[in-house]
């Protein structure tokens, strides 16, 4: 099984955590964020330059 | 620099950059100024940009899959007309708990993203779409935080016009990006006729 990795702070996510994952609105790339950087509201950052949230 | 979706002055009148006293760290991004009563004023240019992305963003879903949300009584109206437009499920008025997490509740939905108009006042559907990993997309003001928010549009929540002309634009811009108006085609409706009348 592939890992995932957070898309805020690099982090491996477990299978068992809640995260959420969505197309990057400006490039097909995949956005993971952990739950802890989600409940933070931590900047992301896409490899196309999109920064959210 | 980018063109804007709508002339500057209909921004401007609706009242779309106007925040609150209040500023928050995770929306300092997205201020412009401070005015000298206190307020504190958005970044027009910035809005107009998130308002395009997060229109894109929703078009990828199926109508059906979207669930646009509001408790604030100037966003049911907006939020209706939306649904009504774009084809999106909503829930104007009190969010019931358990709609997204309750699979024994007769009204239980299962939606891919949800959409809010304030994340306070909507935190109960924050919540729930936590709970199942959807994104959230969220209108924001300057003293919204944006925990559990993954594309915030910052703009005046508080307003109804403001509100109006928000749903306006984002169910104009997803209709164009799904194809079924053309690049300089407009909605048939105003955004007078999103607003909740008085």
């Amino acid at each position: 099984m592939d890992k995932i990795e957070c898309t805020s702070c690099k982090q491996e996510i477990s299978p068992v955590e809640t995260c959420v994952k969505f197309l990057c609105p400006e490039c097909d790339e995949m956005i993971y964020r952990c739950q802890k950087c989600r409940t933070f509201g931590h900047l992301y950052t896409c490899k196309c330059g999109f920064m959210g949230p | 620099m980018s063109e804007l979706l709508i002339p500057l002055d209909r921004y401007l009148a609706a009242g779309l950059h106007i925040g609150t006293q209040q500023k928050t760290k995770d929306m300092e991004r997205y201020i412009y100024r401070v005015r000298a009563d206190g307020l504190y004023v958005l970044d027009v240019r910035k809005t107009n940009d998130r308002i395009e992305v997060a229109a894109k963003f929703l078009a990828r879903f199926d109508p059906d899959d979207i669930l646009v949300v509001s408790t604030r009584q100037y966003g049911q109206a907006p939020v209706k007309k939306f649904g009504q437009v774009t084809g999106a499920k909503t829930i104007p008025g009190r969010f019931i708990p358990g709609t997204l997490t309750n699979p024994n509740y007769s009204k239980f939905i299962e939606p891919k993203v949800l959409v809010v108009t304030d994340p306070r006042s909507d935190s109960q559907a924050i919540i729930e779409a936590k709970q199942i990993g959807i994104p959230v997309v969220a209108l924001c003001d300057t003293e919204n935080l944006l925990g559990n928010v993954d594309i915030v549009l910052p703009v005046n929540n508080k307003g109804r016009k403001a509100i109006a002309l928000v749903y306006w634009l984002l169910a104009r811009e997803i209709l164009k990006a799904r194809g079924v108006l053309g690049e300089d085609q407009d909605l048939e409706m105003q955004p007078s006729d999103f607003e909740l009348k008085i």
